[in-house]
């Protein structure tokens, strides 16, 4: 089978169906790889997961990833002193 | 992510149940300082309040300092310039963060027409990923256990699916964040890049192949065999 349908391939249709629906025969074709390949269930399920976890944290209102980054106070002076100048002009 | 917050939802419905002007009347009801309907935009204060939100916004999906930076500039003067056509009916965080998602995604566009994607391009494949010709695993994907609502709540496996990302071709980690952190549907990341929609999918696909391989050797402990 995997002659026919490597591995390669069906990762590719695993990572598709994250972002559109797939045809009856690429879902067929998909499942037949899997029923026989443990690696590419393990991976289907693995993308799926890193996915859903990403998601959660959007939805949870938070567009970005976890960080204690922050503008450094040279580049937040920058802005202030650019919108400054900016707001002191009416706009055209 | 854009829902509207309850509060305006709140003064909307009261004031056309009551049929009333809002001044005065729903005035209790009308808490936030900073009306969203104020006459005179307040550039300070969103440097203040929402610079670093903004910031990390961008560094998320632009990864340069410099970049995110410029991004978060561009953002601000453009709200300054277009505050008269914020209509208050959104928050105004969520206003300069769609503004802000407008100029990220024109820095990709860019981008994008610098690099094209030839998707029978094995070379910019991990190499790592793949068995040459065979189209094999070359290391085959373990078993993982991983509860999504924990692993969401958990500082260090993001610091870890940080540094995966950080590892990412740049433009693979580009669309993956509008795809899973934005949410957009490929229509709309395709049209707003100029990727087509096949190269898009390579991109994904390699991305999440990559972030899985990075996290399955960083976090996820493969299940030993004996």
């Amino acid at each position: 089978m995997s002659a026919v349908f490597s591995c390669r391939e069906a990762s590719r249709l695993a990572s598709e169906a994250l972002d559109h629906p797939l045809s009856l025969r690429q879902r067929m074709t998909l499942r037949m790889h899997t029923m026989m390949c443990s690696a590419c269930t393990s991976y289907a399920a693995q993308i799926t997961l890193i996915d859903t976890v990403f998601r959660r944290r959007a939805q949870h209102g938070a567009p970005h990833l976890p960080t204690s980054e922050s503008l450094d106070v040279a580049a937040r002076e920058r802005i202030r002193a650019r919108l400054k100048d900016s707001s002191s002009v009416p706009p055209a | 992510m854009l829902s509207v917050p309850t509060r305006c939802r709140l003064v909307a419905r009261i004031d056309i149940m009551s049929g009333q002007s809002l001044p005065g009347h729903a005035e209790g009801l009308l808490m936030e300082p900073q009306s969203a309907r104020s006459p005179k935009p307040n550039p300070d204060r969103w440097v203040d309040a929402y610079a670093d939100t903004l910031f990390r916004y961008a560094l998320t999906r632009l990864r340069r300092r410099q970049d995110a930076e410029d991004a978060v500039q561009e953002t601000l003067l453009a709200a300054l310039q277009g505050h008269r056509e914020f209509r208050g009916d959104s928050a105004e965080l969520t206003w300069l963060i769609a503004i802000l998602r407008n100029k990220v995604v024109d820095r990709i566009r860019i981008a994008s027409r610098e690099i094209m994607v030839d998707p029978s391009d094995s070379t910019i494949d991990s190499m790592d990923d793949w068995c040459g010709a065979t189209d094999r695993w070359l290391h085959a994907p373990k078993p993982w256990s991983g509860d999504p609502s924990k692993l969401v709540e958990d500082g260090e496996f993001w610091d870890q699916i940080r540094k995966c990302i950080a590892g990412l071709p740049e433009r693979q980690a580009q669309v993956f964040a509008l795809r899973t952190f934005d949410e957009l549907e490929v229509e709309e990341i395709c049209k707003q890049t100029g990727l087509t929609t096949t190269n898009l999918w390579v991109l994904l696909h390699r991305a999440r192949t990559r972030l899985r391989a990075c996290l399955e050797g960083s976090w996820f402990a493969p299940e030993s065999t004996p």
